[in-house]
This record gives structure tokens, C-alpha cells and sequence, in this order.
């Protein structure tokens, strides 16, 4: 009872007028950084990072926080309307999201998107309050053996995941793979494929190459097209956006278990929202009775991947608060804000600023309630994106897409990058190849990589160290069913039609 | 394009020349960070900005330029105009190592192309080995991993960490593992975690798991003791091996800079550096706020250089 003696005391903190007003500017920002494509959490927390010195550490901290799950909710937005992700987590959103906007249910899928979100936050915050401490020191068992079975996991299981041809989502996730390559070894510091280019030698940034494939790509392709999509022609209205009850239905479990699986991938040190919405799309299409909706506008196809984002970036703070280990790119910013303000992160943060972890806690609870009542009324005015002109709104994204790219480095290099990206992705939607595998054996391609040739070091090449834990044995066998089932179901269906006939 | 920009340059130079060093500086100053938001440097930065921006009565702008080990930020720096008005937050690496461990050597040359105006922090690092190593001074450490096969974590190839952990094993001759992870963050999470058994870490990062218990400090890697470890040795104090290793943050403008704006520069960054307020803003990191003149700093620089330049080139994978 403790917890929620003190989780009250995190209210006191979080419900002061100040703290309401902070907390309410650092959603709005963080949904508006996410619906804009290319600018993300990241720039919108640097910008803000100097205004958080006029305030007390944990309300800079709750607009800090507020600005990147804010962004989470934004970032689906632009998925759906325009099939151009505001962040790289959203991508898995497209896939789904933007044939249910084709057929003119565009209101329904940001109505589905928002609920799903708003219930992974609660689910990955709860999870939170209970168990932050042990599950942080269970994440940090995960050694190099663990992190490759899982990430193996998830590339095999996701591997099929895309709409269309497997052999050409294969094709694109072994390009994908490729792409993850370029850059700095991780056991050696050698260069790999740079091109002689210093600016690759930290790799190919990912919000470039996620704008070029998808923005800069879709922009294109539709520049290709002949006719232009006939705006939506219904009302705006709530009600008229409400979602079927069988489309409420179906999107149930799917969120569930994609908050699920959101919160113990953002628990993990390394991961991030793109992986775990990604995984969480896999896993639904794997489980599907009617796998080939997907990519067709299933509701199942947004709830999940969606819940499981905005779980994972609250569930991200688990490792930065109970251990000062930060689990990407924001966190380590935000970790950075949080020394800046004097306060050190790490296994004693909960007893000695009680204050401020619970009041930080008790603000993501507000904010996840603004922003759901932020986001619901203004589904409407974003549909109505679909009706600019293209020849207003498709340079408006091109500008955007260039000054979010540029913004995450201050490099020009990183334009180049998109660009190029871009015409790859035009090429490719030309071919009919899927674009969302490129991304995703980018991202979890060198953590397989680095994970593999790290266990075997550790263990002096010795294979079995592989199969050394429980994790990584179930997630291995997992991995290889999934791998192997498919193919074997297919041949006895077909051997089961040719006894038939 | 870049002549015009030259020439452009020598012009605003020449014209109002003297008139210009002598009311510096009346447009804001732009720090130029060679890391992403958030790290130790761009901390340092952040931190020194409001003192500057008070003594010079100008804003500063901390601008973050990552990517490719600080050589983006610093080649930027280098052919900014030597007004005084772009100047580099430089650390070790991207000032120093990074035109050799990128393979471009020609690049620039810190002794030629910046003109030192002060260090702004040193960062010692500790030595700690996880607690259930049951390992509580450096001898018993390499005692044990002459007998046994210990792995060590590193957060890079080529970090100051790496150096002093290969520097070590040579004069040790023990045969450890030096495990690399991207980054400080997964390699204590290794040592915490069971991965790996010990490791050289920045100050910041490691005492709130040396205050919780998880790892013992065996010495601290700075010539002095450091106050929030008054009972741990430095390394030489242990009498096993001889040399410090430290991360330094300073500002430097391209070479050229006038040297009254350098000397103005110079002197509120000291004064900023010698409140109160920023000392313990630079403890809170575990570093320490480190006031020099222009030329102390380039004795600093001359000193980190001669003692890691062997070691770097011994472990640059892109010969």
C-alpha cells in the first residue's frame, strides 16, 4: 500500500496549476513535433532543454517527458493520413493505418490509434508504479547471448510481417540488413562500407533514411500518379468517426498484447519504439486467423503496433530512473537534463527524490489523460489534412521532411541521405517492393549482429553459450518455428488438396 | 563557392578589422558541441553558457554538430571566420585522435588550426570491479585475472576508457577481455548486470552504483584523489602502473582569432568557471571545473597528447 501512499504524494506534485500547465505544453508540443514528418522528440526536447533551467528540476522533467510521449500520439497521425510516419516508431502504423484512410475510414483508425496509445501508456505506467525496481535489475541480466535470441526473434518473426510478396519482403529485409551495416564496427571500431564519406561513419541515421524511404518515397509515387485521391467527402463529426463495434472489438486484444509486449521491450536497455512497435505488428499478423487482412486496413494492424510504442517510450524510463542506464537516444537526454538540474539517476534516485520520481509518475498519468482529450477532438481537423491540394501540401512535407532531417544533426550530409532514400523508395513502391522491411532489418539487424559476435567473444567461440539460459533457448526455438512451421503447413495443405483431388 | 565565402571572409576581416576585435563581441557566440544532447560535453556546455552569456553580454548559443567522433563539429569550427565568434567545446577525441582514428590525417592539426582559449572540466574515471568479484584492491584484481580469465567492459573501441584499460593489461601483462559496447550506458549495465567483471567509467556514470553497492572503486585515474572517493587511491598511489587518465572539456577558436577576443573569452570563462554554482554543477557530473589560462590549456593538451597518441595509433583498427 505503500506504493500507493506514495503515488498520491506523486499527484500532489503533478496536479499543482504550474506543473498542469507545463505538462499540458509538453504533450501539444510533442503531438504537434509528432504529426509534423521528420521532426521528432529528440529536436523538440533539445529546443526546449534551456527552458527547463527557470524551472524546478521535476517540472522540467515532466515537459521534457511530456514533449516525447506526446509525439508518440502525433506521430500515427500523418501514418494514416498521408502514409508518411511523423517518427520511424510510427512506420509499422502505415502499413494498415493508411488503407483504412483510402477507404475513407480515416477518422475511425486515429480514433483507434489514439485509445490504443492512450491505453499502452496506462499499461506500461501501471507496470511502472509496481514493478520498475525488480524489472529494471531483470532487464539487466539480459547479456549478449539473451539480446541476440530475442532480436533474431524479432527479425524472423517480422521478417514476413509486410503486405505482398514474402520473397520480396525477404529481398527488402536482407537490403535493410545491409543498409545497418554502414558504419563503425562495434567490436573492432573499423569502417564499414563509409565510401570514404566521414559523415557514415557513424552509420546511416535512421530518421533520414525513414524520411526518405517513406516520405520523400510516398510523395513521389503519388507525384507518379495520374489521378489525384478524391478527398473525403463525409462529415467530421465525432460520432461519425466513432468506430464500428466490431472494429472496437477486434482492436481489443491486440492492444493488450501489444502494451504488453511495448513495455517489456522499452524496459530493455538498446531498444526503442520502433522495435517494439514492429514486433507487435509481427505478432499480431502471427497470430492472425486471417493473416492476409493485414496490409488492408485490420484494425489489429494499428491497435497493436500503436499500444505498444507508447507503451515502450513510457516503459523506456523503467531503466533511466531505477538504474541511470538510459535505453536510447532521448533517454540519454534526458538523463543529461536531469544531471544538468543536479539530479544523478540511478539505483538510489526512488529514496532520496521521491518527489520527483513519483511526481514524474504521476505526470505521465496526466498527460496521457490531456492527451487524450487533446487528441480526440482533433481528429477531425486532421482528417481534413486529406483535402489540401497536392500541390500545397506535398512541397509543405518535402520542406519539412528536409528541416526534421537536418535538425537531428545539423548536417546537410543527412538531406543527401533522405533524398537518395527517397528515389529508392519511389523505385521501390514502383516495383510493388514493401518499404517498411528495409527499416526494419536497418534496425535490428546490427543488434543481431553486435549481439552474436559479442557472446561468441565472451564465451571464446563457443557455440552452446547460445543456449546457456531460458530466454534465449525459448526465443531461439521460437524463432526457428517460425521459420520452419509456415512452409510445412503450406506443403501439408497442399499434399491434403492433392489427396482430395 | 568556397573562395567566394574566403574572400568574403578576409574582406570582413580587413574592413572594420580592429574597430570589430575591440567591441567584442556584440553578436551572440556559438559553442559548437561534437556530441549529440545530452553527454558530458554538451552538459559542459550547457552548464557554462549562462555564466558566459552574463560576463560577455552577449547570448550564447550551444549548438550540437555529432558525428563522425567530433570531426563535423570541428572541421566546422576550423573554417568558421576566426572572429571569435564560433568556438569549439573540444574533448579528447574529436580535438585530438580523430583525424588519425578517421583515416584523415590532413584534416586539421590542433596545433595549428585552433587557437586554445581555456579547459572548461576534467572528468577523472574509476576503476571498479562488481562486488561479487570479491576483489578490493588493484593488486588482488590482477592477481585474480592472472589466474582467471576476466572480462572487462569498454563503452568503444578507441575511448579514453579503452586506452587505459589496454595501457594497463600491457604493464600488468594479464590477459583480460575487453568487451566493447556502444556507449557508456550498455557497458555498465554489462558490469552491473554480470556480463562483464570490471571496468575504467567516467566519474558521472559510476558512483551512483559505487554508492549502491553493486561495484567496489579500486583507484580513481586523475593525478588527485577525487572528493566524493577520499579513501580510494589514485593508480599511481597503487604503485602498480604510472599514469593518469583523464577527459577533458575546453573551448577553442580556429587559429587566427584575435587575441583580445581570445583573451576576453579567456577571462569570463575563468570567472564563470571559479563561481560557486558552476563548481558544484560540474561535481554533480563528477568532474571538476578546471579554470586555465590559454596557455596552461595547451600544456594540458600537449601532455593528453604525447601520453595517448602511441596508444591510439596502437589500437586504430582504420590504418
Amino acid at each position: 500500500m505503500s506504493v500507493l501512499y506514495d503515488l498520491a504524494a506523486g499527484f500532489q506534485v503533478a496536479l499543482t496549476w504550474q506543473a498542469l500547465l507545463i505538462c499540458f505544453g509538453g504533450v501539444m508540443l510533442g503531438t504537434f513535433v509528432g504529426v509534423l514528418p521528420g521532426i521528432g522528440a529528440l529536436a523538440a526536447i533539445s529546443l526546449c532543454l534551456p527552458l527547463t533551467y527557470y524551472m524546478l528540476p521535476v517540472h522540467g522533467l515532466i515537459l521534457l517527458a511530456g514533449i516525447f510521449y506526446g509525439a508518440q500520439y502525433g506521430s500515427s497521425t500523418s501514418s494514416i493520413l498521408l502514409n508518411i510516419p511523423g517518427t520511424p516508431a510510427a512506420a509499422a502504423t502505415c502499413i494498415d493505418g493508411h488503407p483504412m484512410a483510402k477507404k475513407g475510414r480515416a477518422g475511425q483508425a486515429l480514433f483507434i490509434v489514439t485509445l490504443s496509445s492512450f491505453f499502452g501508456g496506462c499499461v506500461a505506467i501501471m507496470i511502472l508504479v509496481a514493478f520498475a525496481p525488480p524489472l529494471a535489475r531483470f532487464a539487466l541480466t539480459f547479456g549478449a547471448p539473451e539480446y541476440f535470441a530475442v532480436m533474431l526473434l524479432g527479425l524472423v518473426a517480422a521478417s514476413t510481417a509486410s503486405p505482398g510478396s514474402p520473397v520480396k519482403g525477404l529481398a527488402m529485409m536482407v537490403l535493410g540488413l545491409i543498409f545497418g551495416m554502414v558504419g563503425t564496427d562495434v567490436t573492432s571500431g573499423a569502417y564499414r562500407f563509409t565510401l570514404g564519406y566521414v559523415e557514415l561513419t557513424d552509420g546511416i541515421n535512421l530518421v533520414a533514411m525513414a524520411m526518405g524511404l517513406f516520405g520523400i518515397g510516398e510523395v513521389l509515387s503519388n507525384l507518379a500518379e495520374r489521378e489525384t485521391p478524391a478527398p473525403p467527402r463525409k462529415g467530421f463529426s465525432l460520432r461519425e468517426m466513432l468506430p464500428t463495434r466490431e472494429e472496437a472489438r477486434s482492436s481489443v486484444m491486440p492492444a493488450v498484447r501489444g502494451s504488453l509486449l511495448g513495455s517489456w521491450i522499452g524496459a530493455l536497455p538498446g531498444t526503442g519504439p520502433s522495435i517494439a512497435a514492429f514486433i507487435a505488428y509481427a505478432t499480431e499478423k502471427r497470430i492472425s486467423r486471417t493473416p492476409e487482412r493485414f496490409g488492408t486496413g485490420a484494425v489489429e494492424g494499428i491497435a497493436a503496433p500503436e499500444a505498444a510504442n507508447n507503451a515502450s517510450v513510457q516503459a523506456a524510463f523503467i531503466p533511466t530512473l531505477c538504474i541511470g542506464i538510459p535505453g536510447d537516444a532521448v533517454m540519454a537526454f534526458m538523463l543529461g537534463a536531469m544531471i544538468i538540474h543536479g539530479i544523478v539517476p540511478g539505483p538510489g534516485l526512488i529514496t532520496e527524490q521521491p518527489d520527483m520520481f513519483w511526481g514524474l509518475v504521476a505526470s505521465f498519468w496526466v498527460g496521457n489523460v490531456l492527451l487524450l482529450l487533446l487528441t480526440l477532438p482533433l481528429i477531425g481537423m486532421w482528417v481534413r489534412i486529406l483535402s489540401i491540394p497536392r500541390q500545397v501540401l506535398y512541397p509543405l512535407i518535402i520542406f519539412l521532411i528536409c528541416v526534421g532531417v537536418y535538425s537531428v544533426n545539423s548536417n546537410v550530409f543527412d538531406i543527401f541521405v533522405a533524398v537518395a532514400f527517397g528515389l529508392v523508395g519511389f523505385a521501390m513502391s514502383l516495383f510493388k517492393y514493401p518499404v517498411a522491411p528495409v527499416l526494419l532489418g536497418y534496425i535490428l539487424g546490427p543488434l543481431v549482429e553486435e549481439n552474436f559476435r559479442r557472446t561468441l567473444f565472451i564465451s571464446d567461440g563457443d557455440f552452446s553459450a547460445f543456449v546457456s539460459s531460458p530466454v534465449s533457448i525459448t526465443c531461439l526455438v521460437l524463432s526457428l518455428v517460425a521459420l520452419v512451421l509456415p512452409p510445412l503447413l503450406m506443403l501439408r495443405s497442399r499434399r491434403l488438396a492433392a489427396a482430395r483431388g | 563557392m568556397l573562395n567566394w565565402k574566403k574572400s568574403l571572409a578576409v574582406l570582413a576581416a580587413l574592413l572594420p578589422g580592429t574597430v570589430m576585435a575591440a567591441d567584442f563581441p556584440n553578436a551572440p557566440v556559438t559553442l559548437v558541441v561534437p556530441y549529440p544532447p545530452g553527454g558530458n560535453v554538451d552538459s559542459a556546455a550547457r552548464i557554462i553558457a549562462p555564466g558566459l552569456e552574463e560576463r560577455l553580454g552577449q547570448p550564447i548559443v550551444v549548438e550540437n554538430r555529432a558525428g563522425a567522433g567530433g570531426m563535423i563539429a570541428a572541421e566546422y569550427v576550423k573554417n568558421a571566420d576566426a572572429d571569435g565568434y564560433t568556438l569549439f567545446m573540444a574533448a579528447n577525441g574529436p580535438l585530438l585522435f580523430a583525424p588519425m582514428t578517421m583515416n584523415r590525417p590532413d584534416a586539421y592539426d590542433w596545433k595549428t588550426d585552433f587557437a586554445p582559449i581555456g579547459s572548461v572540466s576534467i572528468t577523472p574515471m574509476a576503476l571498479t570491479v562488481r562486488t561479487d568479484q570479491e576483489v578490493s584492491t588493484l593488486e588482488e584484481l590482477v592477481e585474480k585475472s592472472k589466474s582467471s580469465r576476466m572480462l572487462l567492459a569498454s563503452p568503444g573501441a578507441g575511448t579514453t576508457n579503452h586506452l587505459a584499460a589496454e595501457k594497463m593489461k600491457a604493464v600488468v601483462g594479464a590477459d583480460w577481455r575487453i568487451v566493447h559496447y556502444k556507449g557508456n550506458a550498455p557497458s555498465i549495465a554489462s558490469l552491473i548486470g554480470g556480463e562483464t567483471a570490471f571496468s575504467f567509467d567516467q566519474m558521472s556514470v559510476i558512483l551512483p552504483h559505487i554508492k549502491d553497492g553493486a561495484v567496489v572503486p579500486l583507484a580513481v585515474t586523475s593525478a588527485e584523489r577525487v572528493a566524493a572517493l577520499p579513501d580510494v587511491p589514485t593508480l599511481r598511489e597503487t604503485g602498480v602502473v604510472d599514469f593518469t587518465a583523464i577527459t577533458f572539456t575546453g573551448l577553442l577558436a580556429p587559429a587566427g582569432t584575435p587575441d583580445d577576443a581570445i583573451a576576453k573569452i579567456s577571462e569570463a570563462l575563468n570567472a564563470t568557471l571559479a563561481t560557486d554554482e558552476v563548481k558544484k554543477r560540474f561535481e554533480d557530473l563528477g568532474s571538476i571545473a578546471s579554470p586555465k589560462s590559454p596557455a596552461e590549456f595547451t600544456d594540458l593538451l600537449n601532455e593528453v597528447d604525447e601520453t595517448w597518441r602511441p596508444e591510439v595509433e596502437a589500437v586504430n583498427a582504420n590504418r
